[in-house]
């Protein structure tokens, strides 16, 4: 952690962001190989750019812009392909039940991640998986931080139901404030 | 964040589940559930996906990077951009590059000359115990080098430690002392190992050397030199680990010691579990066995 913008000082940084970033795309493609071809992508442009990168700042969060431009740029070029389904809000519940088997929760979980939307999924990864603070999951996907609080809690509720988490099905007359974010 | 309604709205809940809120604001919905149980049982449910997802994902952390991926692969090459127009056509074939990770990883760390890093070809043919194995090193590598965080618990809290990684566990755990070889405990951790938890315990001596001690649930099959009980040796200079099986939970035992040490070591924290195990092995005959394990 120099304060120095020494070349190999940053390149060492940039080196130990690899397996969170490995992590999260993972997670947000669900395919290890397509994450680790978007994660070498942002490791060179990284990589590239490392003289561009401030000394002092989070490099985490430089990495994850980078890896997040990176991909929205690929998700442009594959527009013809539909890469996720939306999630329906009147989804009904999952038809099985919630597994006691850890590895099959884990399979459960990483299906239920890919059928939430993509901003959705960013976000409940960014602060649940990677643990960032609110503002900088808004700076790295360039959204305000309003828009990053109402798809939090779109996506957790979202998961939640998918997972079958919680007691009872999802009531009727539900709280219409927990549904129409501002 | 944190909106200046007194009410609390939605955006308190999720900082509240995230641990993002300021302590006044906290205590706010603290009350505010305490006497909504829906509520707090749905704060509850946000809770256990965030751990859900560590459980999930948190074990790519300790993959071996393959080869692409990591920033020395690209050293002395004259031109990042350069690389940049390469990587589509050479890299692509990167998947197929995935090994001898651990080797460079150990390498990193002033170890190396591992019997196991030449042989993961492929993540299909490795036995239960050299997965053990590999995460056991990968965790300490991980960890042992972290001088701000190295443990999630400290050694002043043990007994909630002990608590804590038991029930995760499933299994009641005892914590060795090392103290007469010199090693005090700084605490431990808790790791994802195949979407299963695993424990990691560390020590430290006087010369602020590291020495960790990683228990999973063992693996089903006997494996030819990891029988129960059995020490193995897995390494030879630098970062060296035994590891054996003990009732329902494998154990090794890492660092930069020499294997007499680390024996003596394995055998002290053997023999605090309370069922004294002679090494039936010999390392040479181990390593030679494990070599053939695969």
């Amino acid at each position: 952690m120099s304060p120095e913008g020494d070349v190999s000082d940053t390149e060492h940084l940039i080196a130990d962001q690899i397996p969170k970033l490995r992590r999260y795309a993972r997670a947000l493609l669900g395919d290890p190989i397509r994450a680790d071809d978007l994660v070498q992508e942002a490791l060179l442009r990284g990589l590239s750019r490392s003289h561009l990168w401030q000394p002092g700042t989070d490099i985490r969060a430089w990495m994850f812009t980078i890896l997040h431009n990176i991909h929205i740029n690929n998700q442009r070029q594959r527009r013809t392909r539909s890469d996720y389904h939306e999630l329906d809000d009147d989804q009904p519940e999952m038809a099985t039940p919630p597994s006691q088997e850890r590895s099959l929760e884990i399979r459960d979980l990483a299906r239920s991640l890919q059928l939430l939307p993509e901003p959705q999924r960013q976000v409940v990864l960014l602060v649940g998986l990677e643990g960032m603070n609110y503002k900088s999951v808004a700076a790295v996907l360039d959204v305000p931080i309003g828009t990053v609080m109402s798809r939090l809690h779109r996506g957790r509720e979202a998961l939640r139901r998918l997972m079958a988490y919680g007691p009872a099905p999802q009531p009727a007359g539900r709280d219409p404030k927990m549904r129409t974010m501002p | 964040m944190t909106s200046l309604q007194t009410s609390i709205d939605e955006d308190d809940f999720q900082a509240f589940v995230d641990g993002q809120l300021p302590p006044e604001r906290r205590r706010a919905v603290m009350a505010y559930i305490a006497g909504r149980p829906d509520e707090a049982s749905r704060m509850d449910d946000y809770r256990t996906l965030s751990e859900a997802l560590h459980l999930a994902y948190d074990e790519v952390l300790y993959e071996p990077l393959p080869k692409r991926l990591r920033v020395e692969h690209y050293r002395g090459q004259s031109s990042w951009t350069r690389r940049l127009g390469d990587w589509i056509g050479l890299d692509r074939l990167g998947p197929a590059l995935r090994f001898a990770a651990v080797a460079l990883l150990l390498g990193a760390s002033g170890g190396g000359g591992w019997l196991m890093h030449d042989r993961y070809s492929a993540k299909e043919v490795e036995t239960p115990a050299m997965s053990f194995a590999r995460q056991a090193a990968n965790a300490h590598l991980v960890f042992a080098s972290d001088l701000r965080h190295p443990v999630e618990f400290g050694a002043d809290q043990q007994d909630s430690l002990l608590l804590w990684l038991s029930e995760r566990l499933g299994e009641a755990l005892h914590v060795p002392n090392l103290q007469s070889l010199g090693f005090t405990l700084v605490g431990g951790r808790l790791l994802p190992a195949s979407g299963l938890p695993a424990a990691q315990l560390m020590y430290e001596n006087p010369d602020a050397q590291r020495v960790t001690l990683y228990i999973r649930a063992r693996w089903a099959t006997p494996i030819n030199g990891a029988q129960e009980g059995s020490v193995s040796f897995a390494g030879e200079g630098g970062v060296s680990m035994v590891y054996w099986i003990e009732g329902k939970l494998a154990y090794a035992l890492i660092g930069s010691m020499d294997r007499e040490q680390l024996f003596s070591a394995a055998k002290t924290i053997q023999q605090q579990l309370q069922v004294p195990v002679v090494p039936t092995l010999t390392p040479e005959q181990t390593a030679t066995t494990e070599k053939d394990a695969t």
